[in-house]
């Protein structure tokens, strides 16, 4: 069996104000997987992909990114490591062209590598009109596809998508899980964090919920979904399953893991 | 990374801060010109009229040195400081370079070398002031 594309054991994190953000969490993400990080807000998700990272500093625990500890070979781990942060968060006077070959240039790609890839890339995303406008003028939906090509134009062998779809209309959406997806049977390894959850139930193989802190479910999807208990609905509106199971573990009553 | 990976790097860190310089040369480079030659004339021109030669040596020889320091010292940090706290605090786009595997050293290298080109240019443009 490959080695897992992510292990993260027991990790811990609490901010200098005594947030206590992640409380133990242990999960692991195997090769090739559309792997769904789900929970409400304020569960921890964002400080989990931020210790991934490189962003935040851990309090406890290991994580190793295709057997790269990321505290003994931060180098090596983050090489493997894409990501789609949840903030639009890109120099709004670069040109988008430019921001995909710098970003290539972080990773020691070549430009005369970067330029074509950065090229397709945003072909692909179809904003290869606008490689030469500034990243201010694009609207909000191009410029949540300019963050995904910024995510993979060094060919990450993991790709980090934190609410990569916040504010983006259903048309986008699907042609970026169709692209994603592309990526996925390449071989690339996708951990997403989504409040829509009827697509990670399309979308994910594997799942895990993490509420306040501390996994509250992971398993594969028909695992998680088994989980459903029908007593549990306090009726009103009715969502998709995984939606059902989310709330049942995730609201101020339910039982600790 | 490589030796190479690293100098790709440094290089992409330090292309990118002077592209910037240049596309925005109103604020980069014309307000450092046009105080100093407002300085020149003040103290070269203007004082240094009134108090003449010292040593047979005209006063504003010893201040353009001083000036064009003044002008070389504030453009380098103000570069480097801008470039770090505008990606840091406003576009937040530091994390570009954060999560890359490009070392630390690496990323103050690039950004003290920004500064440094700032700084040899500004000298070189108030000198020919």
């Amino acid at each position: 069996m490959s080695e897992p594309a992510l292990v993260i054991d027991k990790l811990e994190k609490t901010y200098a104000g005594g947030l206590r953000a992640l409380n133990g969490v242990s999960l692991a993400v195997p090769q090739g997987d559309f792997f769904a990080l789900l929970g409400p807000n304020g569960a921890g998700k964002t400080t989990l992909i931020g210790i991934v990272t490189g962003l935040v500093n851990k309090t406890g625990g290991k994580v190793s990114v295709f057997g790269a500890d990321i505290d003994k070979e931060v180098e090596r781990a983050r090489t493997f490591i894409g990501l789609v942060p949840q903030e639009v968060n890109m120099n709004p006077f670069e040109k988008p062209l430019d921001i995909l070959v710098n970003q290539a240039g972080y990773y020691g790609v070549p430009r005369a590598i970067a330029i074509p890839r950065a090229e397709q890339i945003l072909k692909d995303l179809g904003l290869y009109e606008k490689r030469d406008k500034g990243s201010n003028t694009l609207s909000g939906g191009m410029k949540r596809r300019l963050m995904i090509a910024r995510g993979i134009v060094h060919e990450p062998k993991l790709l980090i998508l934190d609410e990569p779809t916040a504010g983006v209309d259903v048309d986008l959406r699907r042609s970026m899980w169709d692209y994603l997806t592309t990526l996925t049977k390449k071989g690339v390894t996708i951990i997403l964090t989504t409040h829509y959850l009827e697509e990670a139930e399309q979308l994910a193989k594997h799942v895990a919920i993490i509420n306040k802190g501390e996994i509250a479910a992971q398993g594969t999807m028909d695992e998680v979904l088994a989980l459903h208990d029908e007593s549990a609905h306090e009726g009103g509106y009715r969502g998709g399953k995984l939606e059902e199971v989310f709330l049942q573990l995730t609201r101020p009553d339910a039982p600790k893991p | 990374m490589t030796t190479y990976q690293i100098w790709i790097s440094f290089y992409t860190i330090i292309r990118k801060d002077v592209l910037r310089m240049f596309r925005i040369w109103p604020q980069t480079f014309l307000p450092s010109v046009i105080t100093s030659a407002l300085y020149f004339l003040i103290f070269g021109a203007f004082l240094g009229s009134k108090i003449g030669d010292v040593h047979g040596v005209p006063y504003v020889m010893f201040v353009v040195p001083g000036l064009v320091m003044l002008a070389v010292v504030t453009n380098s940090y103000a570069n480097t400081s801008f470039v770090m706290f505008s990606s840091k605090f406003f576009g937040r786009n530091i994390d570009e370079i954060l999560v890359s595997p490009t070392p630390a050293w690496v990323l103050v290298a690039g950004f003290v070398a920004g500064g440094l080109v700032r700084g040899i240019l500004i000298g070189t443009l108030v000198l020919a002031v």
